[in-house]
Parts: C-alpha cells; structure tokens; sequence
C-alpha cells in the first residue's frame, strides 16, 4: 500500500529517557515525547490534527489527556493501537485521505504487565479457549512459542545458534554507541553462548529489554515537510500481513519474499537490494533472520551465514541491522524504536552509528508471519 | 491482599498462582468437549473436514481451510514424530516446578495437513528428545482429567541408553 494522492514524511522525533522503573505518570511522559517530537520538527503543537496513541496493557490510554497537554486545539483524526511502521502507515493514509494534515504517533511502554500470559482462572486453574490445549502442558508465553519456532527454522535450514548469536552480539555493540539505550556492556559470543536458557534453544540474550517511556514521531504531507526543520523521510509503501493463523509457520515453506514483501516493493517500486539498512523486529532475536528470508533480503536459509561474524550487519557494514541496538539491547518499544532510528540515519544524523549509504530502509513490525513492513527513503 | 485472586495479567499474578501450585488443566467448551471426551476413554481424536478432506487441530466450529461444518471427529493412532520442541529451564507457568519438554507432534495420520498437537515427552531424558523424533501418546490423570501425554514410540533412538 502507498499513498495515493501526496508524499507523507516522518518529520520529527521525540523520546524519554528509557527506564527500568516508571517514574512519572504514563500521560506525562507521553506529552513529553509528542513535544519534543513537535518541537524537532519545527512545527507548533497547536498545528497538530492527529494523534495515534499505543499501549499494550488494559486500560485504553488517555489520549484525550494527552492531546490537551501537548496543546493540540483541534483534533480532527484520533486511532489508537497497531506497533511500528503499521500505525506509521494508518497515519499516512489518514493525512493522505485529507482527515487531518499531521498526526503524532507516540508509544508509552510500562513494564508493570507482561506481554502475554497463560490465561487461567486463578478460582478454578481451568484454561479456556485456545489455550485450553496449551497451558496444561507448560506452554503459556511468548519466550516458549518462539523457542518452537526457531528450533524448526535452525533444524530446516541447518543454522547454528553460533552464527545467529551475531545479531544479538552486533547489536549490542550499536547500544554501546546509542545514549538512549539501557544496555551498556560489550556482548562476546562466549557471553552469548554462556547466557541462560529460558526455552531451549532460547538464551537470556535472545529476549528484549523491558523498558518504561514514551516515544513519538510526527508525520506531515510533503509540502509542509519541505518547511520544517529537517530532511524528510518518506514513507514510500507499507502493508500488514494477511496470515492470521496465531502460530502461523507455513510460510516458512516459501522459496521466496512473502506476499507481504512483495506488495511493498511493487508499490514503492524497488527492490531488495536497493534496501541500505535493515530495522527487523527483535522482540525475540530470532525474528530477524526470519523477516530478513521473509521480506527477501537474503535468500531462504542464508540469513546465519550472512551474519556469522557480525562483519555485513555492523553499523559499518553492507547492510547494517538495528543500528540502535533493538529492542535487544536498546529496550522493548515494540517497534517505534526501528522507526525512530531509522529516521534519523535516513536523516544522517545518527552521528557516531551513521551508516555509509542511508537512503532507505525496510522496516518490519512484531511477527515475522502476522507482521507489517514499510520501507521509508528520502526520496 | 490475602483474600485477592492473583490477577493473571501480571508477573506478580503469575507468580502468585505458582506459590499456590495451581496446576492449569483445560476448561472445555462445546467445540471442544469430544476432544477432552475421548481421552477419559483412552482415546485421541482430532477433528477431520469432509469436505476438503483435511484434519485440524485445535477444533474448531468450522473447517479454518474451506469453512464447511461437515467436520467429524476421528479416533487417531496416537502414532507421531516430533515437529519442533523446547526445553523449559526458566518455569514461569504455575504447575511446572522442574525443567521439562513441551513438543509439538505431527500425527502420522495428518502428515500433510499441519497438524501439531501440544505435548510433553516423557519417559525419557529431557537430553533424549530431538527433531522428528517418533513418538506415541498414553494418557495422564491429572485431578481427575486425563491429558493426552507423549512418549518416545518403541523404535525410536534413546541417547541415554546408548
């Protein structure tokens, strides 16, 4: 999918300070960050028309709150919910349609609920639903599910853990280069290797950080963009998968991109190569060979060796990957955090992390089946 | 605080619920039911589509390919091999207090219809346990329900023993 009418740029960023505890109220952080978004751009908050808001916890945020506290006087579009390039692209189709000209899309993380839990009833230890098949036997979160999947993909394909630890080994050395990131301590791959199982083959260092703040990008139609203060970055094209089957692995059968890959490089009329940089979803380090196979940057079965040694994915490299250190060693922001980053290499601001050639970047949000992409350029 | 249900979204929640050695157990419905039916009589059935001619699991009220109601339920060998598994070591689920094997299987009489029955493999060493592993099921009593379980089938290779 792409716009249809009009170019839309991501034109400004906004963080907080990425932390183990929350330490100020969820609106509060959120205001911080959609102003500090507002104020990168140049653009006054009161010109602000949309807003998307995302939380993972019930209850639903207090967007209302939120937009008053930013200044926003007259809100014309407000959807909440989706992760990473996905509500980027629902904005973009709400600027491009001409329900509002900017919209801020702004994530608050809070670290008080896990992502998913086994649904039991805490009167009966009955479990309903899906689960019901599930839970009686031990399997009940994300950490196990993941385990499954990446031992099959490792055994189909013949890749070892000691090539794949190369991305969670390479991406912290970008944390170590990334002020907002909460690890701070070189990853080697004796550390990898020697790193607690949780879920056999899943290591400590295979799962994300999980950090409390907020964190917003503003996007804007392209004439406005070309009156603020930086570089526009453009969302070129963007889709969501339409596999929904909640374990789905049957693409991994493909010899190819998936049809998600294949609708987003036909609509901003590239192809994989021309991709400079990869922002794959990490919530599980194994996702990122995943999505790389899936979305056709390398070919079936070749993502171990082409990161075996870190020396293709560094930020230095031919095509770097999370040069922020991820959601791995930067912080769980389910996927706001490859946006954000990747805009400001688009930029070339990303300072000691730039990379060689930044002119765009393929993103990838939450699952490697059920998932979206976008791919985001300065043309 | 006493006197307060653990509440299940939370880590605390969880962990409380394990304190109390809950051992979840399943909570069928009328889709679900024959599932859970066959095995207090020994037996495993899994759901098969005469229209397409499929097998599905989990059950459903329609086929999840070609969404026709004409499904039956069908007694299977309980004959397997292994799809993928894991090693638990980190036990966050309440009712699981030592490491332990959760294994996907692939029902031999479903080999192209991708179906994967949740289980754990016992009878062997957690070491024991490897990719396409031939498996066959046996049935657990748990306060009363009883749990299709998995085990390594006669012919397959056992490291331990070696």
């Amino acid at each position: 999918m792409k716009t249809d009418h009009m170019k839309v740029a991501i034109v400004g960023c906004g963080y907080t300070k990425a932390t183990r505890k929350l330490e100020k109220p969820e609106t509060e952080i959120a205001i911080e960050a959609c102003l500090m978004a507002a104020q990168d751009a140049g653009m006054d908050p009161s010109e602000i028309d949309g807003i998307n808001v995302q939380v993972h916890h019930y209850p639903p945020p207090e967007t209302q709150t939120i937009a008053q506290g930013i200044g926003i006087t007259n809100l014309r579009w407000n959807q909440d919910g989706g992760l990473g390039i996905l509500p980027a692209g629902i904005a973009a189709q709400a600027i491009d349609s001409g329900e509002c000209n900017s919209v801020l899309v702004v994530k608050i993380m809070n670290t008080i609920a896990p992502i998913s839990t086994p649904q039991i009833d805490p009167n009966t230890g009955r479990v309903g639903d899906w689960q019901q098949f599930e839970v009686p036997y031990g399997l009940g979160f994300s950490m196990q599910r993941v385990g499954l999947m990446a031992r099959k993909y490792m055994h189909r394909y013949n890749i070892k853990q000691e090539q794949l630890a190369w991305i969670p080994i390479v991406q912290r050395e970008h944390a170590l280069m990334n002020p907002w990131a909460v690890m701070d301590s070189p990853m080697t791959l004796d550390d990898y290797m020697n790193s607690r199982i949780i879920s056999d083959p899943v290591r400590l260092f295979d799962c994300d950080m999980p950090v409390n703040g907020a964190f917003a990008f503003l996007m804007t139609r392209e004439d406005r963009a070309n009156e603020l203060n930086h570089k526009p970055v453009y969302l070129k094209s963007w889709a969501g998968s339409e596999v929904t089957k909640r374990d789905q692995l049957n693409a991994e059968y493909l010899d190819g991109p998936t049809p998600l890959a294949l609708e987003i490089y036909k609509d901003a009329q590239l192809g994989p190569k021309d991709m400079d940089l990869w922002y794959m979803y990490d919530g599980f380090s194994y996702f990122v060979p995943m999505w790389m196979e899936n979305l056709g940057l390398v070919p079936r079965g070749e993502a171990g060796n082409y990161v075996e040694g870190g020396d293709n994915i560094r930020a230095g490299g031919e095509h770097p990957i999370n040069t922020h250190g991820g959601q791995l060693s930067e912080g769980r922001l389910h996927g706001h955090g490859h946006v954000l980053e990747a805009v400001q290499q688009l930029r070339g601001n990303a300072g000691i992390r730039q990379a060689n050639t930044a002119n765009t970047a393929i993103i990838s949000s939450v699952f490697p089946w059920t998932g979206a992409a976008g791919i985001l350029s300065v043309e | 605080m006493t006197n307060e249900k653990p509440n299940v979204q939370t880590r605390e929640g969880q962990e409380q619920m394990k304190a109390l050695g809950i051992k979840p157990l399943p909570e069928p419905d009328a889709t679900t039911q024959p599932y859970w039916d066959a095995a207090m009589d020994d037996q495993l059935k899994i759901q098969f589509c005469t229209n397409c001619n499929q097998y599905q699991h989990p059950p459903l009220p329609a086929c999840e390919r070609c969404e026709s109601e004409k499904i039956e339920w069908r007694s299977i060998s309980g004959k397997g091999i292994i799809y993928s598994f894991i090693i638990d070591r980190r036990l966050m689920t309440t009712g699981f207090d030592e490491p332990y094997v959760v294994a996907q299987i692939n029902p031999i009489e479903a080999e192209h219809d991708d179906v994967r029955i949740t289980t754990n493999i016992k009878g062997c060493e957690l070491t024991d346990v490897y990719m396409d592993m031939p498996v066959e099921v046996f049935f657990e009593e748990v306060n009363g329900v009883k749990l299709p379980q998995f085990k390594p089938a006669p012919d397959a290779i056992i490291k331990s023993e070696q």
